[in-house]
């Protein structure tokens, strides 16, 4: 499977597929295909699967996409500003917050994972629903603001405000810790915790959550008073 | 104007008798409530247990918040701040996300 990831801050995942050739993405993730594939909303997994995937903020059904003989193209985007990173499971499984998950390669599982510690339930920012991303093959995932992403050694670690840690190698220990002080905690603007993120893995980083943008956005949404 | 390449057209009439049946009972669906809800009684009933099921809410959301509350700073004095000493990080590790393609993964 060929694919290009296009554009800065709405971008794009175009995926070239060969005759026969098949790929999977959420509901309502397809901007443009070519005229020689179709695309069919499969339950995949069955209807437990389904009600998992909602969950998990993906779509009861999933859009399966294949050409009509020949290569074809098809183009597919986030639902927020934000980029699109591309993750080979194939060298291990990936946590993703909820709702990253865009789309795959068939090959590619996509499973409800739960946060094993209360602390990081709670605290932690990403609740306790999180997708799993393993299997083999790329997958394609899809976060509000910038990402970085960092490759962690072994007992590396990097601390992350509470909710901006977007996907995770399951090799890498997701924990909270205290953000600092009183004086911290109250005016720090992180609130009590901040997330901790230990090697080894990679880790993807994002610079704006979507609570971020709907609160910025919000003092500028127009009201009947103006 | 010219036609698309080898076009070829896959029917859709059965689906559109589908999606007409669907319409069909959502209507059917949304005029039996209307109906349950204009018999006598009914209304009161739901209202009341509406205050009822908003009074649980309420309670429930104070209790949670009252646990949380209590539950966040046992953790904050037990977890404590977790920092590093005497290890080094490089900028460079850190990689942003831009433009990528499939060739970029084969290098």
């Amino acid at each position: 499977m060929k694919y290009t990831i296009t554009g800065d801050n709405l971008q794009f995942v175009n995926v070239e597929l060969e005759s026969g050739e098949e790929f999977n993405s959420v509901a309502g993730a397809m901007v443009y295909m070519t005229g020689n594939v179709r695309m069919e909303s499969k339950m995949e997994g069955g209807f437990i699967s389904g009600l998992k995937r909602t969950l998990t903020g993906s779509s009861l059904f999933l859009l399966k996409y294949r050409t009509e003989g020949g290569k074809g193209v098809v183009g597919l985007g986030g639902k927020v500003p934000g980029k699109i990173l591309d993750i080979d499971v194939g060298k291990g499984a990936w946590l993703v917050q909820k709702s990253g998950y865009l789309c795959s390669e068939p090959t590619v599982n996509q499973e409800l994972a739960l946060q094993k510690k209360i602390g990081s339930m709670m605290f932690g920012g990403e609740g306790l629903i999180l997708q799993r991303i393993s299997g083999t093959g790329t997958a394609f995932i899809a976060a509000c603001g910038d990402l970085n992403v960092v490759d962690l050694a072994l007992g590396q670690q990097y601390k992350v405000s509470s909710a901006n840690a977007v996907a995770w190698e399951e090799s890498v220990k997701y924990d909270i810790s205290a953000a600092g002080g009183v004086k911290t905690a109250l005016f720090g603007g992180e609130g009590l915790f901040i997330t901790t993120l230990t090697g080894p893995g990679k880790i993807v980083i994002q610079s704006m959550t979507e609570g971020d943008l709907a609160m910025a956005l919000y003092p500028h949404m127009p009201s009947s008073n103006n | 104007m010219a036609d698309a390449q080898n076009l070829r057209k896959a029917g859709t009439g059965k689906s559109a008798l589908g999606l007409i049946v669907i319409g069909v009972m959502v209507v059917a669906i949304i005029a039996a409530v209307l109906y349950a809800l204009l018999m006598p009684g009914v209304l009161e009933t739901l209202l009341g247990i509406a205050i009822i099921g908003g009074v649980i809410l309420i309670a429930v959301a104070v209790i949670g918040a009252i646990a949380t509350g209590i539950l966040s700073i046992g953790l904050y004095a037990h977890k404590g701040e977790e920092y590093q000493v005497d290890v080094d990080y490089n900028l460079d590790d850190v990689e942003s996300v831009k433009e990528r393609s499939s060739d970029d993964r084969k290098e």
